[in-house]
């Protein structure tokens, strides 16, 4: 190996270069507007769970919902992202 | 189980939020149902990007502006905060101060004759006595011969003998005057 490549191998980023930065922000740009676009009451249970990690009881004691009410909306939440978010997806 | 209501707990399978008996429940249909997997699946990964996502973080200071304009602090507080400002301005700012202080201080130390004699070690405070030999002067005066070349004036001397002689002032002035 030439002492160029042994350069350009060192100093290259380990975690993907431009391409894959540029894709990575282009995919949370996606996911924040299709959070942004749900229904209230499904996007404040997906952000409560996935984005600042509470538990289910904590979300219904938070919104004084039952755990069966967090259940399924946060199952919808996730299926409309999931609809929202099909061509980042593998 | 229908496959409706298994993925309504799909979410909750992922998140291990079931009890007992509905996991098993779940697990019993996805074993059988490769639709249900596929949407397991899709989910998961929806699940993984959304885990990866990181939170929006405000700009620094963003906060405590807005906290300013909401609550205007008043004009004391303003003036505690410039004056003891944090530690990493106010550090060099002081170490700075202090070698300005300390070049200004050797400047004027060298500068001025009156604190060149200042910066000078004092003469001793205790005053000499007159017949000692410190109360010559030590600039002007010539120092005094030895003791054992000294002469002294013994009567009946050259001096004495031969003492100088007087001028007639008057015939120095008028030639042939008498006094």
């Amino acid at each position: 190996m030439r002492h160029g490549e042994e350069i350009l191998l060192r100093v290259a980023d380990p975690h993907g270069g431009p391409d894959t930065g540029a894709e990575r922000g282009e995919m949370e740009a996606a996911l924040h507007r299709a959070i942004a676009e749900l229904d209230e009451d499904r996007r404040v249970v997906v952000i409560l769970r996935d984005l600042e990690g509470l538990s289910y009881e904590e979300i219904a004691s938070a919104l004084g919902i039952e755990l069966g009410t967090v259940r399924s909306r946060l199952h919808r939440a996730r299926m409309d992202l999931k609809g929202k978010m099909e061509r980042f997806l593998p | 189980m229908t496959c409706s209501e298994t993925r309504d707990l799909l979410s909750a399978w992922l998140d291990q939020a079931l009890d007992a008996h509905e996991r098993e429940q779940v697990e019993a249909h996805l074993a059988g149902c490769p639709e249900c997997r596929r949407e397991l699946e899709g989910l998961r990964s929806t699940v993984t990007v959304l885990s990866r996502v990181e939170h929006p973080r405000a700009p620094v200071g963003f906060v405590d502006r807005v906290m300013g304009e909401v609550y205007p602090a008043p004009w004391y507080r303003k003036l505690g905060r410039l004056v003891f400002q944090p530690l990493s301005v106010k550090l060099p700012l002081e170490a700075g101060a202090m070698v300005v202080i300390a070049i200004l201080g050797v400047y004027l130390l060298q500068g001025t004759p009156e604190m060149k004699d200042a910066a000078r070690p004092d003469v001793p405070a205790v005053a000499p006595r007159p017949d000692s030999r410190q109360s010559r002067c030590r600039h002007h005066c010539p120092r005094p011969p030895p003791r054992h070349l000294r002469q002294r004036a013994q009567p009946g001397s050259r001096k004495e003998r031969h003492p100088l002689p007087v001028r007639n002032v008057s015939a120095t002035i008028w030639p042939g005057a008498r006094i």
